[in-house]
């Protein structure tokens, strides 16, 4: 036998333990028992958690049922409660508690999970919130207002009325209150009706306290039952243009909605009265009111005065009323103007009575935003659908335009018609696309007409289809001092005649210098003749005219259906003077069909660059000879000098020629060349005072021989070359 | 005193309550030094107690050491006395899966002719 001790080894991992003591904390298989004091035979715990059977510890103390301790979970129930003091019996008794909470719905049959108070909870104390109140059917946080027992859906962003009301009197019952901040806020209204008084029943945002600086939008009510509401609604404060059409539907009920903006923060209510006193409706349960705020800021700048501040500042966003007379719609945006806001035409379709909307301010630029081709404006009677002019003659403000592409329409007018009707001010801005302007004989797509001073600097794209005529330049004066100037023109046009009109027309004495215009599109034969371009006529101060130096880019395609009138490339009315010089760019008629050729090119058109598809129309610098003055000349006459190379082939001798200045406003010339064709007689000039050519009658240009003039800028006369 | 190592076992099927126990003693003459008894039970799902015992052939009579990993424990508290002839190591299982086979083994020395004195 050994003598060494035994030494025992490490026993099992993961020992079993029936008890565990810690100090005054009791833990064996029946639960947690925590003692004041040492655990022992009379001394129950002052807190336990144990299984439901246990009613003693495991010294066969009683374990206490309620009241006292700190945590306890009564044999049987499936919650617990922090208290502060005795244990309600109920759950939100009348107990006073900080806070009772419960877990599940309609626990205490109220269909609310949980409910916040601002002091002790008791009978007739409301709720500040509500947490899944499953019995109004929100789901979120509710949060009661409070002042007429209407509740804000903070999850929903809902006003809803908790009570049925009575409308059968002059006196205005509130359907909803609601703070409002400085901001933007979107509303929608959903205000069912029941009965059916004779009385009508309006309804209005009263701010009692906010101001309100502008309110748009609609509130339509619909009453298609016997004894079914008549239309009406109005509005208080300066909410601005809140149309009284209405709609009629299939059931009673309010619908509206906009957006407003507040700039002192207050009160808004939601009222509704009868406009007699007498029955008129009652608004039940759940009448509703989504209020969104509109976050985010696109206002500020843009001259439209006034607004600003954290909200769309002076952009007001506008829906189409789908009033077809046109009336509502054009209303909506002059009241905007009188704002001195900007409004912008969302996607839809409006209509526009033509002559209503008239903005003639010598101050704030006019600003007209549209949605591109989704927002399509249906012009209705016959007019100006836009007429946007100033009538300082020495200058008003500069800027302003129509932006954002909207389809303006004439199909819908009855007689003379412009989409827009356009002049008198200083960098314009027209991004349109007008079409179908036919109604009338003088119908236009886009009218630009200078009546109290001029239009330069006008810009822009035009996509024009189908009008009596496209785009017209115009000069009608008014003021006495106008001119027919566009200088500096920079406008593309995209123009689809459907063979009604001409694409563009300078009238009337309407010119443009040192101009970008382009001109590409697609035409097509028509009922009768008409140029792509058209130069006509005149006023005080000379012909309508592209002169001066400029950019010309002329691209269009012509189609002949097998019908109709061939139309022509250019037409200068009267040659010489409506006039195409010193310009350049790429012409282009020579696409699929053949245009006529130009009327009175000869003498009217100088200009450097390619042209394809015209037999009239010659490039002029770079040495061609596009002039033959042939026989017609006699003693006396005027030798064109406008084109480089002039022919001339006298039947006689030629005395007293005179060689032509330009005409006004086409700039100084640098050379021409003129051949005598003849080989019998000679041209001899005038005196210089009468020839505009320095040596006068001693210049005389031999048989078969050319002479070469030189413009001289110093003395304005031509001098004959070696 | 000749001595020898050894490592003797004993199975036993849990029964359908998931409970069991096994034992394993010395033979005549023989004395054991154990070092370890392991306890053990392939592929448990459900986790047993399981306890060491002294005791005699009728059965567990004092506890050594428990665990609640019946299925894979070893304690060397069985170093702490000498197992001679009659006396018993018991492994006891409780709350084990039913049917599963539980498996006692011990690790220790086997001493012959320890009765005898030096010559």
């Amino acid at each position: 036998m050994t003598d060494q001790p035994w030494i025992v080894g490490e026993g099992f991992a993961g020992a079993v333990t029936q008890l565990f003591e810690a100090g005054n904390t009791v833990i064996n298989s029946d639960g947690v028992f925590i003692y004041n004091g040492s655990p022992g035979p009379g001394n129950p715990p002052i807190a336990y958690m144990a299984t439901p059977t246990t009613t003693t510890d495991q010294f066969g103390n009683a374990l206490p049922t309620a009241g006292g301790g700190v945590v306890t979970v009564a044999p049987g129930s499936s919650f617990a409660e922090l208290v502060d003091g005795s244990v309600a019996a109920g759950l939100l008794g009348a107990t006073p508690s900080v806070l009772n909470a419960i877990m599940g719905v309609g626990l205490d049959g109220s269909g609310q999970a949980l409910e916040l108070f601002s002091g002790e909870v008791g009978a007739g104390v409301a709720s500040l919130a509500i947490l899944g109140d499953s019995a109004s059917g929100s789901p979120g946080l509710t949060v009661v207002s409070g002042a007429d027992g209407s509740t804000y859906d903070t999850e929903r962003l809902t006003l809803q009325t908790t009570g049925a009301l009575t409308v059968d009197s002059t006196s205005p019952v509130t359907l909803f209150t609601f703070p409002v901040a400085i901001g933007t806020y979107a509303y929608l209204l959903e205000v069912p009706m029941l009965g059916t008084g004779t009385a009508i029943p309006q309804i209005r945002f009263s701010s009692a306290a906010a101001a309100v600086s502008e309110m748009q939008g609609e509130t339509v009510l619909n009453g298609g039952t016997a004894g079914g509401y008549t239309a009406y609604q109005t509005a208080l404060n300066t909410f601005g243009p809140v149309g009284p059409g209405l709609v009629n539907g299939d059931a009673n009920s309010l619908n509206g909605g906009g957006i407003f903006e507040v700039t002192t923060p207050g009160t808004i209510a939601i009222e509704m009265n009868a406009s007699t006193a007498a029955a008129c409706c009652t608004i039940p349960v759940g009448a509703r009111m989504h209020l969104l705020p509109v976050l985010g800021a696109a206002g500020g700048g843009g001259g439209g005065g006034g607004g600003g501040g954290g909200s769309f500042g002076n952009l007001v966003f506008l829906a189409p009323t789908g009033d077809m007379t046109g009336a509502r719609d054009a209303a909506a945006i002059n009241a905007v103007y009188t704002a001195g806001k900007i409004p912008v035409l969302t996607p839809g379709q409006w209509y526009i009575e033509c002559g209503q909307i008239v903005y003639n301010s010598n101050t704030v630029p006019f600003y007209l935003y549209a949605c591109g081709n989704a927002t399509v404006i249906n012009a209705v009677g016959a007019g100006d659908v836009f007429r946007v002019y100033q009538t300082d003659v020495s200058g008003g403000v500069a800027g302003g335009g129509i932006i954002g592409d909207p389809v303006i329409d004439g199909t819908s007018t009855t007689g003379n018609s412009a989409a827009v009707h356009v002049g008198d001010i200083f960098q314009f801005q027209c991004d349109i696309t007008p079409r179908n302007f036919t109604a009338g004989t003088t119908s236009k797509c886009a009218w630009f007409d200078n009546q109290y001073r001029f239009t330069e600097q006008l810009h822009g794209l035009i996509k024009a289809t189908n009008g009596t005529q496209l785009v017209v330049f115009d000069h009608n004066d008014v003021s006495g001092s106008s001119t027919g100037s566009f200088d500096r023109l920079l406008l593309k046009i995209l123009a689809t005649t459907a063979g009604a009109g001409p694409p563009v027309v300078f009238q009337n004495g309407a010119f443009a210098e040192d101009y970008d215009l382009g001109i590409y599109g697609n035409d097509v034969y028509g009922a009768t003749m008409h140029y792509v371009l058209d130069l006509l006529g005149n006023d005080s101060a000379g012909y309508s005219r592209l002169s001066g130096a400029g950019v010309l880019n002329i691209g269009m395609e012509l189609r002949n259906p097998g019908s109709g009138v061939q139309p022509g490339t250019i037409n200068f009315e009267t040659a010489g003077s409506n006039v195409i010089a010193g310009a350049t760019g790429v012409i282009d008629f020579s696409a699929n069909d053949t245009f006529a050729s130009a009327n009175n090119a000869r003498n009217s058109f100088q200009f450097d660059g390619p042209i394809f598809g015209d037999t009239e129309l010659w490039r002029t610098a770079g040495g061609t000879a596009p002039f033959n003055a042939g026989s017609g000349l006699a003693s006396g006459g005027t030798i064109n000098t406008v084109a480089d190379v002039v022919t001339i082939d006298p039947t006689s001798n030629l005395t007293g020629m005179i060689m032509q200045k330009w005409p006004v406003g086409m700039g100084a010339p640098t050379k021409t060349t003129v051949i005598n064709g003849s080989d019998t007689f000679s041209v001899t000039m005038a005196a210089a005072g009468t020839s505009n050519v320095a040596g006068g009658t001693s210049i005389s240009i031999a048989p078969d021989s050319a002479v070469t003039f030189w413009w001289n800028q110093f003395t304005s006369l031509w001098t004959a070359g070696a | 005193m000749p001595s020898m190592q050894v490592s003797p076992q004993a199975t036993v099927q849990l029964n359908g309550s998931g409970n069991g126990q096994c034992s394993i003693n010395p033979p005549s003459g023989t004395l054991w030094q154990l070092a370890l008894a392991s306890v053990s039970i392939p592929n448990a799902i459900l986790i047993p107690k399981a306890y060491l015992y002294l005791g005699s052939s009728s059965g567990p009579l004092t506890l050594i050491d428990s665990t609640y990993l019946g299925n894979s424990a070893s304690s060397g508290k069985v170093a702490g006395a000498p197992f001679y002839h009659g006396t018993y190591l018991w492994a006891v299982w409780t709350g084990g899966d039913a049917g599963a086979l539980a498996t006692l083994q011990a690790y220790g020395i086997q001493v012959t002719r320890y009765r005898q004195t030096a010559p």
